[in-house]
């Protein structure tokens, strides 16, 4: 007996404890493989059984870690109510999430080469993947390999798993079970999954861990779960976890970690720290923006009068840390490319450009902004503020990281992050947003109890903006008169609601956007973010006026869409003026081509930016004819080109010709 | 007037004045139902100022709250009476839960303070419950706006109740307000990356966050149903075997313009905005929209079902018409009436089905379409054509 514990209540832990890891490991072994089971082996698992399984598990393991455990081991209530919550992103891992998608791939050949071909030479891999006819592909570098543009990082810590998976294949190969053993079939890449799943995992019980002791226990955990589910932390473990976010989340969340617990202080502590995060900017390199907090606390420690000697001898053991972590990235790179170190980002020299911030942008467009997108993070940063009031010495610093990184995010070429949930590139902040969260809902819960009649007045407020919105958008001609369906009173709604204030999470960007260009502020979704000419998905240069989409390009005075035979285009009434918006990354020289008809007047003058630019003529049928806009006119970001005319004028497109090159 | 102090009063006053729709279609001020809801508030005000003469006062209120309903079934006009139609009143698009979701803080509030103002929560109780069961009544022309009029106010106190006791949790448990925020924040996240992950927007480009909310809320409506239409949408989707966001969209729907329309026109496929009738109609069989010679059809894939909203059917023979082409032969169906067909062709040719108008219920009929050895039909158009030539008052 132990204590005053009960024969019988050890007797039920160790077999919640049993019960627990069997229905664990099951869990993951049908997610590795696909399906199977180790408890029910003839038959796949269905969403049900995996579903019963979850829930056996959940009450095995409240069983086994709170009622039947000892007093002093018990999961807090935080950190049990973390751990169920891993349940459901399970089961989304296994029943709806993807492999080998996105930027997947990309990162997933660094694993294979590495441990299949023990080189980084992905020439294979790209094959395998139909992208080595890919132009970046097809052309070896230097050393002969083939260039990626990805970190090193995530391949070289999903290692473990990819062997772990080689394991368990052997071990059913001799069972006479049918594996694909190629390092591209799904018991590889599924344990990958899973590995970089349970990196994601770790860093929120870090999180958790460093907010507890600012927090306390429940308000850190109710802090990570909604970090979690409610920002694209979540997308990127379950959805698309062959990314290097859930691992670049689980090194700076331990770095945050170590620093708290003043790890610092001793030469081991400075080395591991140190080795932390040279790993962790070999999975993201912008990680090293936050060798500045070290660096400040080796100030500190000095304008403390601490000796000179410890702190030297630690900042050498922190770099020669760095130095191991990274080391693996610049082996990388020199294999690859045949320097250790590259002058500029792989992705090309033009893909960082520290003039050229895109702010707003990057936050708010519609395009990924990453409060636009994830509004949980303007809570995060509203939430700063009480924070670092509350210890300016101990958190105002935090303010540096997040300053560069956004301002490094706002002038990465695709500030949009590519293919990206949210703006993912914020990976590497989520500790510091995870601080200025629970401030804020520190600071709501003082608010709630110190105001409560509050709540039923927001309350009320919802009840009739929903009310409110619907009959405006009825009043308005937004939406029709008699039933709709949610979807379609909602978008009504919403519409209108827009039209007249801006999305509440694009402000004050969509504000600053109308008052900018004389237009409503519900213009700024679809405009901005969206370009003529620069980097993918753009549009070619070409404004197809009446398609679908074109929304975005129109600012007023367009009707509604119409169509000719082939030909869908909108028009604009007699003595109307009308506006349309494009974006450039550049301002240069163009032709604007006009495709138009009138039977009313013979030409349109062309205004861009307000200055005019030329007149078009115009004849009763389908006519193309264009001017030449020179560079001055244009500016960089949106331009607003004006038709004005005094006839009535079908427009079908506005093509923008860039001179030869 | 405080029921439960000042701010509760006064927020159950709000959401009276935005529950009930002073303006009419028209734009102009609705004077009959502004009129019949001061009334039916100022009972309610007189009726809850002491706790005497509970029963007398329990019958005033109850004969407020039916007083519009009363009203119509003295008029000569076609009128239905039927439970289910307590359903639409509620819970249909233009019903008055799901107009104004706060109301339920005030049917949830004259239960919850039973036991502390019961003579408050007998009276008011009495007169939303006769009220709400008015709404069973339903004339050719829709009247459950006038008709709620009469008993959204004696939901009064029980909101007031309800705000008292929201305050009180949050002054207690604020974690539990920011727990239910949190939840509608994850919701909000959970729905948008479903609607990333199923290419309902671009992966990368920019979206209108308008297209984004009814998204997320056509894949909510879709799975679980609109929350302001519960538990009305599960029962419909449960008794026709048919997704439950579609109940918005039919439920209270009346094919029929207007009282003394006769005939009325479903056009299949030839409206492509978000907001087309035909969709909502069609449960399962049908394709997607596609262009048949000048216009636009559906086609019906083997057998298909689709919903019809009637509330007056007239008084003899109800004839539907549906306008289809196609390689096989065509049977329409509908409960209590002979199934009939036609062989179709290359040409749009009509097929009818003649159905005793006694044997269709007011509300939501079905009509089966059926082609023969699961061939394919191009559904053009359906005509519904109703006799109200011989008196179809009752």
């Amino acid at each position: 007996m132990i204590g005053d514990e009960s024969k019988a209540e050890r007797v039920c832990r160790i077999l919640a404890g049993v019960a627990t890891a069997a229905l664990f490991f099951d869990l993951i072994f049908i997610i590795v493989t696909g399906g199977s089971s180790l408890l029910t082996p003839l038959t796949k698992a269905t969403p049900l059984a995996f579903g019963v399984r979850e829930a056996l598990l959940a009450a095995a393991f409240v069983a086994r870690f709170r009622l039947f455990a000892q007093r002093d081991r018990r999961l807090s209530t935080g950190q049990l109510a973390l751990a169920l919550a891993l349940l459901p992103s399970l089961f989304h891992l296994h029943f709806m999430g993807r492999r080998i998608t996105g930027d997947g791939p990309y990162y997933y050949v660094y694993t294979r080469s590495m441990v299949r071909d023990h080189d980084l030479d992905f020439a294979n891999e790209y094959e395998h993947y139909d992208l080595l006819k890919r132009g970046d592909f097809s052309v070896p570098t230097d050393t002969g390999y083939r260039r990626s543009i990805y970190s090193v990082g995530p391949g070289l810590l999903w290692t473990p798993f990819f062997v772990a998976a080689d394991g368990l294949g052997a071990m059913l190969e001799r069972a006479a079970v049918d594996v694909n053993r190629s390092g591209y079939g799904p018991l590889n890449v599924n344990a990958v999954a899973l590995g970089s799943f349970s990196f994601g995992v770790t860093a929120l019980f870090i999180i958790h861990a460093f907010l507890r002791k600012h927090f306390g226990d429940r308000l850190a955990a109710g802090t990570v779960l909604l970090l979690w589910w409610a920002s694209f932390l979540e997308w990127y473990m379950v959805e698309q976890p062959l990314t290097s976010h859930p691992a670049s989340a689980l090194l700076v969340s331990a770095f945050f970690l170590m620093r708290q617990k003043g790890v610092l202080k001793t030469s081991f502590g400075a080395l591991v720290l140190g080795l932390t995060l040279g790993v962790g900017m070999s999975v993201r390199w912008q990680n090293g923006v936050y060798l500045l907090l070290p660096a400040v606390d080796f100030l500190a420690a000095a304008y403390r009068r601490e000796s000179i000697a410890g702190i030297l001898k630690r900042g050498s053991l922190l770099s020669a840390g760095v130095f191991v972590g990274i080391a693996p990235q610049l082996l990388a790179w020199k294999a690859i490319y045949g320097e250790y170190l590259l002058p500029y980002p792989p992705h090309g020299a033009d893909f960082l450009r520290l003039d050229r911030p895109f702010l707003l942008n990057t936050l708010f467009s519609s395009r990924h902004g990453l409060l636009s997108w994830t509004p949980v993070f303007s809570l995060c940063l509203l939430g700063l503020i009480p924070l670092i009031r509350r210890g300016p010495r101990q958190f105002a610093i935090l303010l540096a990281p997040l300053v560069i990184m956004t301002y490094v995010n706002a002038c990465s070429g695709d500030w949009w992050s590519g293919g990206a949930y949210s703006n993912r590139r914020f990976d590497s902040l989520l500790p510091v947003f995870a601080l200025g969260l629970a401030a804020f809902l520190s600071a709501v819960i003082s608010f709630v109890r110190r105001r409560p009649s509050a709540v039923p007045v927001a309350i009320v407020f919802c009840g009739a903006l929903w009310n409110i919105s619907s009959v405006r958008a009825l009043q308005h001609g937004e939406a029709p008169s008699g039933l709709l369906s949610f979807s379609a009173r909602a978008l009504t709604s919403t519409q209108t609601f827009s039209s007249a204030v801006g999305f509440p999470t694009t402000w004050p960007a969509s504000w600053i956007f109308a008052a900018r260009y004389g237009a409503s502020p519900g213009a700024f979704d679809l405009a901005a973010g969206r370009y003529l000419f620069y980097r993918q998905n753009n549009l070619n240069g070409l404004a197809d006026i009446g398609a679908d989409g074109d929304e975005g390009l129109i600012l007023e005075g367009f009707t509604g869409r119409r169509q000719d035979g082939a030909i869908d285009y909108r028009s604009l009434a007699a003595g109307k003026n009308a506006r349309l918006i494009v974006s450039l990354d550049l301002p240069e020289t163009l032709g604007v081509s006009l495709k138009a008809r009138s039977s009313t007047s013979t030409s349109v003058d062309i205004l861009v930016n307000g200055a005019s630019a030329g007149v078009i003529p115009l004849s009763p049928e389908w006519g193309e004819a264009h001017v030449e806009v020179p560079q001055r006119l244009w500016e960089r970001g949106p331009n607003v080109i004006a038709l004005q005319g005094a006839g009535a004028l079908d427009l079908d497109r506005v093509t923008f010709l860039r001179p030869e090159r | 007037m405080k029921w439960f102090g000042t701010i509760p009063s006064a927020l159950a006053v709000a959401v009276l004045l935005i529950s009930v729709p002073w303006i009419d279609s028209n734009g102009a001020l609705d004077l009959p139902r502004l009129s019949v809801c001061i009334v039916a508030a100022l009972v309610t005000i007189g009726l809850t100022r002491d706790e005497r003469h509970l029963v007398l006062k329990a019958m005033v209120g109850a004969l407020v709250a039916i007083a519009p309903t009363m009203f119509f079934m003295a008029q000569p006009s076609w009128r239905d009476e039927n439970i289910t139609h307590i359903l639409t009143g509620l819970w249909s698009a233009d019903g008055v839960l799901y107009q104004s979701p706060l109301l339920w803080l005030g049917v949830a509030g004259l239960f919850g303070m039973r036991r502390e103002r019961a003579s408050l929560s007998l009276i008011c109780g009495v007169g939303a419950a006769c009220g709400i069961a008015s709404l069973s009544v339903v004339t050719e022309t829709p009247s459950v706006g006038l008709q709620s009029a009469a008993w959204i106010p004696f939901l009064l106190p029980g909101m007031a109740w309800s705000f008292r006791r929201i305050q009180d949790v949050a002054s207690r448990k604020p974690a539990w307000v920011l727990t239910a925020a949190g939840l509608l924040m994850a919701l909000w996240n959970l729905l948008f990356m479903e609607q990333y992950r199923t290419h309902l927007i671009p992966s990368d480009d920019t979206v209108s966050f308008p297209q984004v909310i009814a998204n997320s809320a056509g894949l909510l409506s879709h799975n679980v149903g609109t929350p302001a239409a519960w538990p009305a949408n599960w029962i419909f989707s449960m008794r026709f075997r048919a997704p439950l966001d579609q109940w918005d969209a039919v439920a209270g729907r009346r094919l029929f313009s207007d009282p003394t329309a006769t005939i009325s026109t479903i056009e299949v496929g030839d409206d492509a905005t978000p907001f087309a009738p035909d969709p909502p109609l069609l449960l399962e069989g049908f394709g997607q929209r596609r262009t048949c010679g000048q216009g636009w059809c559906r086609d019906l894939d083997g057998a298909g079902r689709i919903l019809l909203p009637i509330q007056n059917a007239g008084q003899k023979d109800f004839i539907i018409t549906v306008r289809a082409r196609g390689a096989s032969t065509l049977a329409l169906s509908m409960e209590g009436a002979p199934a009939s067909s036609a062989t179709l062709s290359d040409e749009l040719v009509d097929v009818t089905l003649r159905v005793p108008a006694r044997s269709l219920r007011p509300g939501l009929n079905v009509l089966s379409l059926r082609t023969e050895s699961g061939g394919r039909a191009t559904i053009d158009r359906l005509t519904l054509t109703r006799d109200l030539s011989s008196g179809s008052a009752r």
